[in-house]
C-alpha cells in the first residue's frame, strides 16, 4: 500500500492578490519537505485551513461561520490596533503577513492535524458524528492519529464559509494598513519547521508550475528576509498590483509597501510608477550566505542608476527596473501566464535602448513590432514572429509589468475601411542590409 | 541595375546626426561642417551646413545613402527634397536640451508624412534615467498620431545606432508584410487602438497636410539629391546657385511641405 498522506487544505478569503501570493509561497517550501505533512491551496470549496481577515463588521458572520464548520481553523489576519475575539480553532496572525510568522502558524496547524476534534467553546463536531465524503482516499495519517481512523475528509457543512460573499469583501484600508500590531500570538515557538530544514535551492524553474506566479524560498534565515526566488516572485506580484492600481482597481495615490514588509527593499507608489529601493538592500545581499544571489540581483539592477546614500530609498523609474527584472528573471521566476487565445495588443514600443542586448534576440523585434500594429493571439504571435517561448513570456511579461500591454477576451471591431497597406518596395534592401549590418532576423 | 535607396537621419543642431551615420557608414561620412556661428542655439565648434553623406554598398551592387539633414531650421527647405522617396528616417532628439520638445515639434510637423507611415524611429539621446522622460516623448509622437519606436540611445555607439536601424528594418517588413497579406493599412489598423482614435481625429496639427508631389517629381529630386551626395562624396563643389539646379528652393518647398 504505498503511503500517500492526505494535505491540508488551505484557502485564503478576502485576501489580496499579494497576501495569496505569499501563502501560496510558503506551501511550497512546506510541500517541498520530503515525507511531511503535505498542503494543498484550494480556490473554491472546502477548506481545512482558512486565512481570512478579521475585520470588524465581519466578525458576527465570521462566528457563524466557525461554528458552521468546526472541522476548519481559520487564521485571521489582524493589523494594528485591532482585537479580535478568538474562538475555538482560531489563530491570528499579524497583517500584512510574514513569512516568518506565517510558517510558524503553519506548523502550529500541521500539530494540531487533523482538526476532526474541537474543544472550546464552539466544540461540536465529535469524530464519531462526522459523516465521510463521497470521495475517500487512501492514506496514511500523521502519526498523531489512529491508524484504525479511515482516512477521510470532514464533511462538507451545510453552509460555506466561501458561500458568504461578504466575507470576500474587505476594506482596502485594511489592507492599507501596515503599521505592526499589538496582538500577540498565543503559540509557543515553532518547533515544527526549523529555517536550516527549508531547502536551499528550490527553483520554480524546476517545478512542474513554473511559469505560474509561485515562489520557493531558498532561505528564511538572516534577518529575517526571504532570499533571491521569493524576493523576486513576491516583486513581480508587487508590479502586478501597481499595475492593478493603475488601472482603477485601487484608488489612486495609495503606496504597497510591499517590499518593507519582507524586511529588505521599499515601497511602491501607486499612479506614480515609482519603486523605492534601498541601499542597505544592496549591502545586505554582499553578505553570506546570499552573497551568491546578491551577485545576480546586482546584475538585474545594473541597468538602474547608482544609489546615492545608505539606507535612503531612493526614486527608480519603474519601466527601467521592469527591464533587466523581467528579462533576467520572469521566465525562471515567474512569469506572465496568459492563457492561449488571449488577444494582445501593444499600446506602444518597449524602449529597447535599455537593454539592446535583449531586443537583438530573434523575433523579438518584430513581435512587438506587429503587436504594436494589429491585435494578435499568443498562439498567432508566436508563428508569426517565430520568437522563442522564453523571449516572448520576457517580451510580454516586462510590457505587462510597464503597461503597454493591453489584453482582451474579444477581437475588437475592425474598422469598416480597410485600405490596403502602404507597398513599400523596400523589403528587398531591408534583408540585404541585415545581412551587411549583421542584423539578420529572417 | 543598380538601384539607390535612401536613409534620412533627422533631428536638431547637435543630437548626433552626423556620429549615427559615421557608425554604420563604410565610408567617412562625408561632412559640410563648418564653424558654428550659433552658439546660442548649441555650443558646439563645427556644425552641418548642408547635409551629411553615408553610403552602404549591398553585395549587390545596390547602395543606400544615408543622409543627415541639416539640423538648423533655416535649412528646412532641403527637408522636403530629401524626405522624398526615403525608404525611412531615423529621427534622433536630445533630452539635455532646455526644451527638447518645441525642437522636436519642428521634425514632426515637417517629416510628418513619412512619420506617419510608419517608417521611422525617434532615438532619443541623454535621456534623465531617473525621470522616466521617455514616456514624454511617446505621448507627444501619440498626440501626432505617430506611432514608432522610441529608444533611449546613445548614438555614440554603434549598437544603439544599429538597434534603431534594427526597428525601423523591423517596421517596413511588417508594413510590408501587412500588404501582402491585405491588412488594412497602419493608418487604418490603428483605429482600434487609442493612438489610432487619436489618428482619426479631424483637428490634428496634420489636417492641413497637403498632397505629396507627383513620382515624376519625387524622383528627380531624389536624383538630384543623390547627384548632390555624390559630388560630395567625390570632393566636387555643390553646383553654383542652389543644391537642386533647374528648381528654386521656394517652389520646391510649396509643394511638399
Amino acid at each position: 500500500m504505498s503511503e500517500t498522506r492526505l494535505p491540508i487544505r488551505i484557502a485564503c478569503s478576502g485576501l489580496g492578490d499579494r497576501d495569496v501570493f505569499i501563502v501560496r509561497s510558503l506551501l511550497r517550501i512546506l510541500d517541498s519537505r520530503p515525507g511531511r505533512q503535505p498542503w494543498a491551496f484550494q480556490e473554491e470549496g472546502q477548506a481545512d485551513v482558512i486565512i481570512t481577515p478579521s475585520v470588524h463588521k465581519e466578525s458576527d458572520r465570521l462566528r457563524l461561520a466557525v461554528r458552521r464548520t468546526p472541522s476548519s481553523r481559520f487564521v485571521l489576519t489582524v493589523p494594528n490596533g485591532v482585537k479580535v475575539d478568538l474562538l475555538a480553532g482560531m489563530r491570528t496572525v499579524h497583517y500584512p503577513l510574514r513569512a516568518s510568522e506565517l510558517l510558524d502558524c503553519f506548523n502550529h496547524l500541521e500539530k494540531e492535524w487533523p482538526f476532526n476534534v474541537v474543544s472550546g467553546a464552539v466544540g461540536v463536531a465529535d469524530r464519531q458524528t462526522v459523516t465521510p465524503t463521497p470521495e475517500v482516499r487512501t492514506t496514511t495519517l500523521p502519526t498523531t492519529q489512529p491508524l484504525t481512523q479511515p482516512a477521510t475528509r470532514p464533511t462538507a457543512q451545510p453552509t460555506s464559509v466561501w458561500a458568504d460573499p461578504r466575507l470576500s469583501q474587505v476594506s482596502p484600508d485594511m489592507r492599507a494598513s501596515h503599521a505592526p500590531t499589538d496582538l500577540r500570538l498565543s503559540q509557543t515557538p515553532s518547533s515544527g519547521l526549523h529555517p536550516s530544514q527549508i531547502p536551499t535551492d528550490l527553483r520554480l524553474s524546476q517545478l512542474p508550475e513554473g511559469r505560474v506566479l509561485t515562489v520557493g524560498v531558498t532561505h528564511a534565515t538572516g534577518r529575517g528576509v526571504l532570499s533571491h526566488p521569493a524576493t523576486i516572485g513576491t516583486l513581480m506580484q508587487a508590479l502586478r498590483s501597481l499595475r492593478s492600481s493603475q488601472e482603477g482597481e485601487r484608488p489612486q495615490g495609495r503606496s504597497i509597501d510591499v517590499f518593507d514588509q519582507l524586511g529588505w527593499v521599499g515601497r511602491l507608489y501607486n499612479g506614480r510608477r515609482k519603486i523605492y529601493a534601498s541601499r542597505r538592500f544592496m549591502l545586505d545581499r554582499s553578505t553570506e550566505p546570499l552573497g551568491g544571489r546578491a551577485f545576480q540581483w546586482k546584475f538585474a539592477l545594473s541597468g538602474l542608476p547608482p544609489l546615492t546614500k545608505n539606507d535612503a530609498l531612493i526614486e527608480i523609474d519603474l519601466d527601467l527596473f521592469a527591464w533587466p527584472f523581467s528579462t533576467r528573471f520572469c521566465y525562471d521566476f515567474a512569469s506572465l501566464d496568459l492563457p492561449i487565445n488571449a488577444l494582445l495588443h501593444l499600446r506602444r514600443w518597449p524602449d529597447f535602448g535599455v537593454q539592446p542586448e535583449f531586443s537583438s534576440r530573434s523575433g523579438v523585434m518584430l513581435a512587438t513590432a506587429l503587436l504594436t500594429r494589429q491585435t494578435l493571439s499568443l498562439a498567432a504571435l508566436r508563428r508569426e514572429s517565430e520568437t522563442s517561448e522564453a523571449d516572448l513570456a520576457r517580451l510580454l511579461s516586462v510590457c505587462w509589468l510597464s503597461g503597454w500591454l493591453r489584453c482582451e477576451r474579444q477581437m475588437p471591431k475592425t474598422s469598416s475601411q480597410k485600405t490596403p497597406a502602404e507597398k513599400t518596395g523596400f523589403s528587398g534592401i531591408v534583408r540585404s542590409l541585415r545581412k551587411v549590418l549583421g542584423l539578420s532576423r529572417r | 541595375m543598380v538601384q539607390e535607396y535612401k536613409l534620412l537621419f533627422a533631428g536638431g543642431m547637435g543630437v548626433g546626426k552626423t556620429t549615427a551615420i559615421s557608425a554604420v557608414s563604410e565610408i567617412p561620412p562625408v561632412s559640410t561642417d563648418v564653424a558654428n556661428s550659433d552658439r546660442e542655439a548649441f555650443d558646439k565648434e563645427l556644425t552641418t551646413v548642408t547635409l551629411d553623406y553615408g553610403r552602404i554598398t549591398l553585395p549587390s551592387g545596390d547602395r543606400l545613402r544615408l543622409y543627415g539633414i541639416p539640423g538648423q531650421q533655416r535649412f528646412s527647405f532641403m527637408w522636403a527634397m530629401l524626405e522624398h522617396g526615403a525608404m525611412g528616417m531615423v529621427l534622433l532628439a536630445d533630452a539635455s536640451r532646455p526644451d527638447p520638445f518645441v525642437e522636436l515639434d519642428i521634425f514632426l510637423k515637417a517629416f510628418s508624412k513619412l512619420l506617419r507611415t510608419g517608417r521611422a524611429v525617434l532615438g532619443v539621446g541623454r535621456l534623465s534615467k531617473r525621470r522616466g522622460a521617455l514616456d514624454k516623448y511617446v505621448a507627444k509622437l501619440a498626440r501626432r498620431k505617430i506611432k514608432i519606436p522610441v529608444f533611449s540611445v546613445d548614438v555614440r555607439k554603434k549598437k544603439d545606432v544599429l538597434l534603431l536601424l534594427d526597428a525601423l528594418f523591423t517596421q517596413i517588413e511588417v508594413l510590408e508584410e501587412a500588404y501582402r497579406s491585405g491588412e488594412p493599412s497602419g493608418k487604418a489598423a490603428q483605429s482600434t487602438s487609442p493612438a489610432g482614435d487619436l489618428a482619426n481625429n479631424p483637428a490634428s496639427d496634420h489636417a492641413n497636410d497637403k498632397e505629396p508631389a507627383k513620382d515624376g517629381e519625387a524622383s528627380e529630386k531624389v536624383a538630384a539629391s543623390a547627384s548632390l551626395a555624390d559630388d560630395l562624396a567625390s570632393g566636387k563643389e555643390p553646383p553654383k546657385g542652389g543644391v537642386f539646379p533647374g528648381k528654386t528652393v521656394q517652389s520646391t518647398n510649396e509643394t511638399t511641405v
